[in-house]
């Protein structure tokens, strides 16, 4: 689960953020105070939640990118482009997962107000890339 | 006539019998510009994608880094009647250097092919063709006559 | 001939990326309406003549697949062209898709697959772009 989460972060923030995630094998979570996060719930094969958790300096650069605008973005805006990064990964992640005869359905993406460990989760992925650090952890129900 | 482009190096030109050519593309980037209505154009040859490793050299020579070569690049153009609109542009590069990625650690190469595809999507450019990555080396050589880019690659020849 | 489209996705991000490689893509536009689920695409495809959808699946209110049926089951759109931009990898589901004569694309795509996709469609080669550059870019 672990590989299918870096290959599809790796694969998403370069095709649409332009941008070159490098796995860290340094396992220090990031602080919730400084950082943003999406969540998106799906079900399907197997059901669970997908969470992406960047450095807050981050968003800017991340939606500047994607829409390739030189100029400052909306933070809605932001958050919207943070989300669908948080999508396209879920969506790819799961995929490599499961395979491809599943079928999953995604939530839409919700941005995190408040980011509380409140369970372990069944896989993490941490990066680093230029503009800052990211995590993705992956978080299941039920039988897989 | 065979202009040849080194490494950090760019041309520009508007003479029909000119042919431009570069050589050695490893991780490097070669890109091309064409328009076909003013039948001016020219070629870039990028080692590195940041100028801020070093803005002394950058400073020097900007076409050794895509942030500072391309934009440069692309005025030359403009300054011998190239219209943005109506430019073709063509990469090739990008080659790993090693054998796997595990040991292509800086893997520059793509860095440089993510830093130029953001560099074009900010400015409003789209790629209209490109071979780039793999492990092989690259020659590219860009008619202007006809805006023909073609690409020599192990002894055998595509267009681009 | 100028090709009014409608983009459907709930991320703006999405939409505005979708939109940008349009106007960059040489292809001769008119409208370019946006709707961010399929109930206000139907409301949009209601009002107005398009000649090209794109469409995500995953959308709440009303997902792509069942606005795809809708559009297909209705006279005045059954041969509207449509090309899903998804994240949908399920073999079953793109199947299915497939059948209901649509193209696909898979996301992330760069946006030089998208205007290659969209080109294909239209059968419009590609074209000179109608960005006219800013104070911003070179």
């Amino acid at each position: 689960m672990e590989q299918a989460l870096y290959q599809a972060t790796i694969l998403t923030f370069e095709e649409l953020g332009f941008m070159f995630p490098v796995p860290d094998m340094d396992v220090l979570g990031l602080d919730p105070k400084t950082s943003s996060a999406i969540s998106i719930d799906f079900k399907g094969d197997f059901d669970g939640r997908l969470v992406l958790q960047v450095e807050s300096s981050m968003m800017p650069t991340i939606a500047e990118n994607m829409l390739g605008e030189e100029m400052p973005v909306e933070e809605e805006m932001q958050r919207d482009a943070l989300g669908e990064i948080a999508n396209v990964i879920c969506g790819n992640a799961l995929s490599m997962i499961a395979g491809k005869k599943a079928v999953f359905k995604l939530g839409a993406p919700q941005f995190m107000t408040e980011i509380e460990e409140t369970e372990d989760p069944k896989a993490v992925a941490h990066f680093n890339l230029e503009e800052g650090r990211a995590e993705v952890l992956l978080y299941t129900k039920g039988k897989q | 006539m065979k202009h040849i482009i080194g490494i950090a190096d760019m041309k520009v030109s508007s003479k029909p019998d000119d042919t431009l050519i570069t050589y050695a593309l490893g991780s490097c980037l070669g890109i091309t510009a064409y328009d076909p209505v003013a039948k001016v154009g020219g070629m870039i040859h990028i080692m590195l994608p940041l100028s801020s490793v070093n803005p002394n050299k950058a400073k020097e020579n900007p076409y050794m880094f895509v942030d500072s070569g391309v934009p440069e690049f692309f005025r030359a153009c403009y300054k011998a009647g190239a219209v943005k609109q109506r430019m073709i542009v063509k990469v090739a590069g990008g080659a790993s250097t090693h054998q796997s990625d595990k040991e292509d650690q800086f893997q520059i190469g793509k860095r440089n092919f993510l830093m130029l595809r953001k560099l074009l999507w900010k400015n409003n450019v789209l790629i209209e063709s490109f071979d780039v990555g793999a492990k092989h080396s690259r020659t590219m050589l860009l008619d202007m006559e006809t805006g023909d880019v073609t690409l020599k690659i192990q002894n055998e020849e595509t267009k681009l | 001939m100028s090709f009014n489209i409608l983009i459907v996705d709930d991320s703006a991000a999405m939409r505005s990326i979708i939109s940008k490689t349009l106007r960059l893509s040489g292809l001769p536009l008119g409208e370019i309406h946006q709707a961010k689920n399929g109930v206000e695409a139907l409301e949009v495809l209601e009002e107005n003549w398009v000649d090209l959808a794109l469409v995500d699946i995953n959308m709440p209110v009303m997902d792509g697949e069942t606005l795809i049926n809708h559009v297909r089951e209705n006279p005045d759109t059954e041969d509207l062209a449509i090309i899903v931009v998804s994240t949908e990898s399920s073999e079953t589901r793109i199947e299915k898709l497939l059948e209901k004569r649509v193209e696909f694309i898979h996301k992330p795509f760069t946006p030089e697959t998208l205007r290659e996709k969209v080109c294909h469609l239209t059968g419009v080669e590609y074209g000179t772009s109608t960005v006219s550059s800013n104070n911003f870019d070179f």
